[in-house]
């Protein structure tokens, strides 16, 4: 733990369960206390015991990450229990699986404003805290289906995530150089979230499917590493994935 | 204890890299001609990296004294400040020799070994001219992106085997290299003060903080990265650094 985030909070969307807690667990590890964002209350109950039992603070909220609104109102209350925000990790996401002439125009408004727009949400909800402190770091969980487009149904999944690509690219410029702003781009990771595996692992040069603590060891790093020089990059793991 | 191989030890961003496996607890040969800044915990293998007989040699060596290769870092390189009109074939197999082939040289006697093991990692120093070009550096930006086409070449090859491949794009950073370069102006300090501040961190990298990434690269908390490049650039591949030369 370095000086600059003794005592900070990581922030993690979507940090219940899969990978998201996988994230929580990694940073936990590396000695930061907690903070989870995740409409699903039962679930953030049973993760948050599991990261005190590691020996750090941990609180849940829930929220929607598409409230705007809410976004500032939690964020607000995050800092009431925890002196800054340091790390926040833009986790939460939710499949889509239709394409062009099926999916509804309510099914592609929520999958941008989920996976898209909670990025956004969160990032203006936390970055003037981290701003005030003068360090901050901001990891995006986007998708190798941004590069490759995902099956011929993920169309608003697909370009939910490659939007988070850019925008990584424009905070990182905007927020350098106290604030490093990067994306991971996950193959098929064994989440629950994943469908399909047996010919997703034909496809994956490692033979495996992914682990949420496989991107919960890329975060950490990309969260501690320090003096970093890593900023506005796309880290793709997905154990060489010739096919989505 | 990992026994990790460093070409280009001898002193900047590899002498960074053999210092920082130092550090983890590693076995660090450190393979170079002159070792001026590297660490003095390491094994120094003088070795020319272009002669496939001395690189079989070397690798042979290690796996002698320590029975194992479980990480090799392809650090070495050299630049050519010229465009393609004006680069001597000299020039060109020179550059081709120590930034390409040696890599391939390197892989090629030290694989079998890992692929025996059932594990290593490969982490080679690319550049973000081997994604971008760089006026007058034709043959540098050339061989860079040969070895990121290797290097995925590599992970595709040998993922089965338990062996990942990857490799770092450092954007500008501060070496004897660096410093040389920038002494030939009139105005070393206004020409590097300058250059920083068109980067969207404002700085040039430090050594260790490419080494930071290549560690990283190399561990197990990676093990699911093979094929993948980072860059390493503060942001250097977002902005127009580069701009067309003068007179073109």
């Amino acid at each position: 733990m370095t000086a600059m985030h003794t005592g900070s909070v990581a922030v993690v969307t979507g940090g219940a369960r899969g990978i998201g807690l996988g994230c929580a667990m990694s940073l936990a590890a590396k000695g930061f206390n907690l903070a989870l964002v995740d409409v699903l209350e039962d679930e953030l109950q049973e993760a948050t015991g599991k990261l005190r039992a590691t020996g750090v603070q941990a609180e849940s909220f829930v929220a929607d990450v598409s409230d705007f609104a809410r976004a500032a109102e939690v964020a607000g209350d995050i800092l009431e229990r925890f002196e800054a925000i340091g790390v926040l990790v833009n986790n939460a996401g939710i499949g889509s699986a239709k394409g062009l002439l099926e999916i509804s125009e309510a099914e592609w408004n929520r999958t941008i404003d989920v996976n898209l727009k909670g990025c956004f949400n969160w990032s203006r909800a936390v970055v003037p805290s981290m701003q005030e402190r003068g360090w901050g770091r901001i990891v995006s969980i986007a998708s190798i289906a941004a590069y490759s487009g995902g099956t011929v149904s993920k169309l608003a999944y697909a370009a939910s995530k490659a939007g988070i690509l850019g925008m990584t690219r424009s905070l990182a410029k905007e927020l350098a150089p106290s604030i490093a702003v990067n994306a991971i781009c996950p193959g098929t990771i064994n989440s629950g979230l994943a469908a399909g595996t047996d010919e997703a692992l034909k496809g994956i040069c490692l033979g495996r499917l992914g682990t949420p603590e496989d991107i919960g060891q890329v975060v950490a790093f990309l969260a501690t590493v320090e003096p970093n020089f890593i900023t506005g990059q796309t880290i793709t793991v997905d154990g060489f994935q010739r096919s989505t | 204890m990992r026994t990790v191989i460093v070409t280009g030890a001898g002193r900047g961003i590899g002498a960074s890299i053999a210092r920082k496996f130092l550090d983890l607890g590693d076995r660090v040969y450190g393979v170079d001609l002159a070792f001026d800044e590297a660490p003095r915990e390491i094994v120094e293998a003088v070795c020319d990296i272009t002669d496939p007989d001395a690189v079989r040699e070397l690798v042979e060596r290690v796996v002698r004294e320590t029975g194992r290769v479980d990480v090799l870092v392809n650090n070495a390189g050299i630049r050519v400040e010229a465009d393609v009109i004006d680069t001597t074939i000299e020039d060109w197999d020179r550059l081709m020799a120590v930034n390409l082939t040696a890599v391939f040289l390197a892989c090629k006697f030290a694989l079998p070994h890992m692929v025996e093991q059932g594990s290593g990692a490969i982490v080679s120093v690319a550049s973000v001219a081997g994604l971008n070009p760089i006026p007058d550096r034709a043959a540098y930006c050339a061989s860079k992106a040969g070895v990121i086409g290797l290097t995925r070449q590599m992970a595709l090859q040998y993922a089965r085997r338990g062996i990942r491949v990857s490799a770092v794009c450092p954007g500008p950073t501060l070496t004897p290299f660096t410093r040389r370069y920038r002494e030939r102006s009139g105005d070393p300090e206004g020409e590097m003060a300058a250059f920083a501040g068109r980067l969207p961190v404002g700085r040039f990298a430090a050594p260790e903080e490419i080494a930071n990434a290549i560690a990283f690269l190399a561990s197990d908390e990676a093990s699911f990265i093979t094929g993948s490049v980072l860059d390493v650039d503060g942001g250097n591949n977002l902005v127009t650094v580069h701009v067309q030369p003068d007179g073109y």
